[in-house]
């Protein structure tokens, strides 16, 4: 595979250049798609805001051999990869900021080499493109219970719930806030100071990390022996 | 800067210890109809490179990605003068290059017409002690300057230049000097050289040549093509300079006709390929 070039018309007045050009050809062993280093741990997860993120790695020995990556993408309903990037790119991690809610997409990366030899691919699994936040938990109630406080809520029930963020205040007291993670309703709040007052927020965190606002107003309750 | 000042100062002590009776001079400048026509074959090939700073490294097309490479440049360099008479001489040269850059996976090849360079002397006093005055520009031709290896810069540049010399039947000495705008973000240069030779006997003589190029000021952010810098090097689009010395021998099987090889052995520089140069050329005298 030799890219090649003739023919500019580009320099002094414009002319076509005749006896000039450029290549980029492979030199062997690197003239073949198998002897191209395939990316490594290829790995695609939901950011905060919406986006797929797709990282992969290589290792010093797979630079020296290739020049850049091409990320290539499906949705699960077709066969059909389509290359995202025309130019290679040189850093291993790529934003997929062109995903539709609820389409699920299987993405592959292929090592390019400067001779544009490609690699194998590496494939990694189905994600769902999820650009919506859950919703706030309702009907938060707190009560005191033996060890600490209860909390009880009612979440929307999306399938990607990850987590439950409890933020707890002290009335009282001029502390920043506390956070403590809880999958699920109900929740036992332990550790606290008995006999002393908190207030209590909660918030839905998605698989892809994306929050909900938290619930209003705070509910509070004592600490229980 | 002040090692290479060191350095040039030291190499001007040691020079007029060579033998250099003079022939003619960097200010000579032929009577109107006589010419130099020279051809001549470049070659360099290196796996080093002066960076940005201009530390001796390794050779790299892509800022901060470690793989061997090599970075090659032949070329045929065409060179002409012709005296116009009044004082006057028109200088010309053009290279056809081939440069190329090989690595593990992909060998780079640009090749092609490069830069024309077009001379204009004045000589100001003939005879042993000759010296002129020059204006030069260099122009690109056909080359895509976004191609790495690139053949140029692609844009024009110009120079003004001093030239001396004094010569005898036993050899010469010549000097030049001058300041070089180049076009393009490429900072500006102050272009030297300093030859000497000596005639032994009427076909041979020897060469002692230095000769190169230092900045007026760092290439900074603008400095496209530095080495270690953002995307690919490219020595020649980027600001370098050059300090570079070595002998060479010239055989007249004619007194008309001219063979010459040289080579150069880079001492310092920055953004530029380290290590020898070579040329073997053919010139026609009349």
């Amino acid at each position: 595979m030799i890219r090649l070039r003739r023919g500019l018309p580009i320099g002094l007045l414009g002319l076509a250049c005749f006896g000039c050009g450029h290549s980029a050809s492979p030199v062997a062993p690197f003239d073949s798609t198998a002897a191209v280093p395939t990316p490594r741990n290829l790995q695609v997860h939901s950011d905060p805001i919406g986006r797929l993120v797709l990282r992969w790695s290589a290792t010093p020995q797979d630079r020296a051999v290739v020049d850049g990556w091409f990320v290539e993408r499906r949705v699960t309903t077709s066969s059909a990869f389509t290359r995202l990037e025309v130019e290679a790119r040189m850093d291993t991690t790529y934003f997929d900021d062109d995903i539709a809610e609820g389409v699920r997409y299987v993405y592959r990366v292929l090592a390019v080499t400067g001779a544009g030899v490609t690699s194998l691919p590496i494939e990694a699994g189905p994600v769902r493109g999820d650009r919506t936040a859950p919703a706030t938990p309702g009907a938060v109630v707190a009560v005191t219970a033996s060890g600490g406080i209860q909390l009880s809520f009612v979440d929307a029930g999306e399938p990607d719930l990850a987590f439950f963020e409890v933020r707890l205040t002290q009335p009282q007291s001029s502390d920043p806030p506390e956070f403590r993670q809880v999958s699920g309703s109900p929740a036992l709040i332990g550790g606290l100071a008995v006999g002393s007052p908190y207030a209590f927020e909660i918030a839905a965190v998605d698989s892809a990390g994306r929050i909900s606002a938290f619930s209003e107003p705070p509910v509070g309750a004592i600490a229980g022996p | 800067m002040i090692r290479r000042v060191a350095r040039l100062a030291v190499t001007l002590a040691l020079l007029p210890l060579l033998p250099c009776p003079s022939l003619a001079g960097g200010g000579w400048i032929p009577e109107r109809g006589h010419s130099y026509l020279e051809a001549s074959l470049l070659h360099a090939a290196t796996e080093e490179t002066y960076d940005a700073d201009g530390t001796l490294v390794p050779y790299r097309r892509l800022a901060g990605v470690d793989r061997a490479t090599t970075y090659g440049d032949d070329a045929l360099a065409l060179f002409a003068e012709f005296g116009l008479g009044s004082g006057l001489v028109g200088e010309g040269d053009v290279l056809l290059r081939r440069a190329r850059v090989v690595e593990p996976a992909t060998r780079f090849t640009t090749w092609g017409p490069a830069d024309v360079r077009l001379l204009l002397k004045r000589g100001f006093r003939a005879g042993a002690l000759a010296w002129a005055l020059s204006l030069e520009t260099r122009l690109p031709l056909f080359y895509d300057e976004t191609d790495n290896p690139a053949l140029g810069s692609g844009f024009v540049d110009g120079a003004l230049q001093f030239h001396a010399g004094v010569g005898s039947a036993r050899g010469w000495a010549q000097a030049e000097m001058g300041l070089r705008a180049r076009g393009g973000p490429a900072v500006t240069e102050w272009p030297y050289a300093l030859q000497c030779g000596a005639n032994l006997g009427r076909r041979w003589s020897l060469i002692a040549d230095l000769r190169g190029n230092g900045l007026l000021r760092r290439g900074g952010d603008v400095d496209v093509g530095a080495v270690g810098g953002e995307g690919s090097f490219d020595p020649a689009r980027a600001s370098s300079s050059i300090l570079q010395v070595g002998p060479g021998v010239a055989y007249f099987p004619r007194s008309d006709l001219r063979l010459a090889i040289q080579g150069w052995r880079s001492l310092e520089g920055r953004n530029m390929p380290a290590g020898w140069k070579w040329k073997l050329g053919v010139a026609r005298l009349r």
